[in-house]
């Protein structure tokens, strides 16, 4: 990579970050002047100029930032790592983009990064749960193994997350309990994570905000998925039984009543005979040839009798589940903007 | 004798109340009857009305029933009478469709004397079949014991046969209802043959509690 394309790819990442050149301190912007003019000793000597005044954190973090590029072109591997550290330690976040700067510097920052204890990219995705039964995820890294603690702390609320050995990144879950179990109140908190490895120290904070809210309860069954009542009434196939019947009976009584009809008396039987005779086989035809009645179907019954105990059950054991729902809270977490180094 | 037919119905129509576990049934009819003595000549015909109260529980099943009809001889020179036939009947269901039917029944003619008067005992089989949830058929044989008669004389065979059917409401709480009954005494009289023959046909509406 040639040296023009360096330099110009490292102006872009000075000028890249957020704040507008006219916020800066004169001195910072001479030191970045020079280092854009490839004036890369005269950027060393303005930046160390500028790092005697009393800088904000930003224009610390750009005067560190020229100091380690210079010297990293300059071929002064120590004294970028020593700027890298520093600036690490402002900003642990901040580092060199490797698609904009060249391999030698981006070994120098990870050098540098080896030699200190950070938390760095602590973040808190936002989530709902609710309370004790889930959690809000926490992650982080430690530039160097260290124990890192992490805790929660807002709102009279002091909670240690975690605890842990940890060599390289984290991730933990914070469940929004207070010591006692409780669920947290609303507001702002901190999540704070301090790395610690014999006399070093650092800690790192990210802002996270709680919200109540209800826990949705569970909305009773009207049937089981997956499940649908058979018809308990079963139209039978047409029937000529009724017919039959009738003619039996009616032929029968007929033939008999006129077997022991005593014909000397006179008659008048056949006419009585043959009316209820002829009412009771019109009647048979009538419920043989009509729309068979429905009958119950016991299989079906039986099957959905056991359907609604199930459903009975189920809709019990909500009831049950929706009563404790009641007594429980949805957390919700918001990350916050992290504060500036 | 109208004395008597208007105790049944009063006993029908008090006793017509459900209770529970019972089905109760009662029913008014129209009538036809046909009474025919020794040969044609004493035939009479006549309509009348009648009345059913059935209790049933169980396997077990009571009904009275009886009729009053005025009837006209066929040949003018006879004398009309009126008739009051009143029936009991006990039953109990010993197969699916089949019950064994024992009873009594009493005819009483107005004026005296103008036929016979009949007391009777019956022993015999009543088949019901339900055709459908609302049509039923049935018919009933019996065996009359020792018939007694007002002219005195004694029946060697005596039958009683009756078809029926009715259609209804699903609920049974009231069916229409139509039954033919025939009886035949073979009465002898100092072993002079003296047949007796009664034909009955009722068409009615009969309620029905549960």
């Amino acid at each position: 990579m040639t040296r023009p394309l360096i330099l110009l790819m490292l102006s872009g990442v000075l000028v890249a970050p957020g704040r507008l050149p006219g916020q800066e301190h004169p001195a910072v912007v001479r030191a970045k002047s020079a280092y854009d003019a490839l004036d890369f000793v005269g950027a060393i000597s303005a930046a160390r100029r500028a790092l005697q005044n009393r800088l904000d954190a930003e224009d610390r973090i750009l005067a560190y930032e020229v100091l380690a590029y210079s010297y990293g072109v300059l071929d002064s591997a120590r004294q970028a790592v020593d700027a890298f550290k520093e600036l690490i330690f402002l900003d642990p976040d901040r580092e060199p983009d490797v698609d904009r700067v060249s391999p030698r510097i981006t070994s120098l920052y990870a050098s540098a990064l080896g030699q200190v204890l950070v938390v760095r990219r602590l973040t808190v995705d936002s989530t709902s749960f609710v309370a004790g039964e889930g959690g809000a995820p926490i992650q982080f890294e430690v530039s160097r193994a260290g124990r890192a603690v992490t805790r929660v702390v807002g709102q009279r609320v002091d909670v240690v997350v975690d605890s842990q050995l940890v060599a390289g990144s984290r991730r933990l879950r914070w469940e929004g309990l207070t010591p006692g179990g409780e669920p947290v109140p609303e507001g702002q908190y901190q999540v704070i994570v301090t790395a610690v490895e014999g006399r070093n120290e650092f800690s790192a904070t990210t802002p996270l905000r709680v919200d109540h809210s209800p826990v949705d309860t569970v909305g009773h069954l009207t049937s089981l998925p997956g499940y649908s009542e058979l018809p308990e009434l079963e139209s039978p196939p047409r029937d000529w039984r009724p017919l039959g019947v009738s003619v039996l009976y009616a032929g029968l009584t007929s033939a008999a009543t006129l077997a022991l009809e005593d014909t000397d008396l006179g008659g008048g039987v056949r006419p009585a005979i043959l009316s209820v005779s002829v009412g009771a086989l019109v009647t048979g035809l009538v419920m043989s040839v009509k729309k068979p009645d429905p009958r119950p179907v016991q299989a079906n019954i039986l099957y959905n009798q056991l359907l609604r105990e199930q459903v009975a059950q189920r809709n019990a054991e909500i009831a049950v589940e929706n009563e404790r729902r009641r007594g429980q809270v949805t957390l919700t977490i918001t990350p916050g903007r992290s504060p500036g180094p | 004798m109208r004395r008597a037919l208007a105790l049944t119905c009063a006993t029908l129509v008090v006793c017509a109340s459900p209770v529970d576990g019972q089905t109760v049934r009662f029913g008014v009819h129209g009538v036809t009857v046909t009474h025919s003595e020794v040969d044609e000549s004493l035939k009479a015909n006549g309509l009348g009305v009648g009345g059913l109260l059935g209790l049933r529980l169980g396997r077990f099943a009571f009904e009275a029933r009886g009729y009053w009809a005025d009837l006209d001889p066929d040949r003018p020179d006879n004398t009309a009478f009126e008739v009051v036939q009143v029936d009991g009947r006990v039953s109990v269901l010993f197969a699916r469709s089949i019950a064994v039917e024992v009873g009594a029944g009493r005819r009483w003619i107005d004026p005296d004397f103008a036929t016979q008067e009949v007391g009777l005992v019956r022993v015999g089989i009543l088949s019901e079949y339900p055709l459908s949830r609302i049509a039923t058929v049935w018919g009933r044989g019996a065996y009359l014991v020792a018939p007694q008669f007002s002219g005195g004389g004694a029946a060697g065979l005596a039958v009683e046969l009756s078809l029926g059917t009715s259609i209804g409401t699903p609920n049974g709480r009231i069916r229409a209802m139509g039954e033919f009954e025939f009886q035949r005494f073979d009465r002898e009289v100092q072993r002079r043959a003296v047949p007796l023959q009664v034909t009955v046909a009722r068409f009615g509406v009969e309620m029905g509690w549960e």
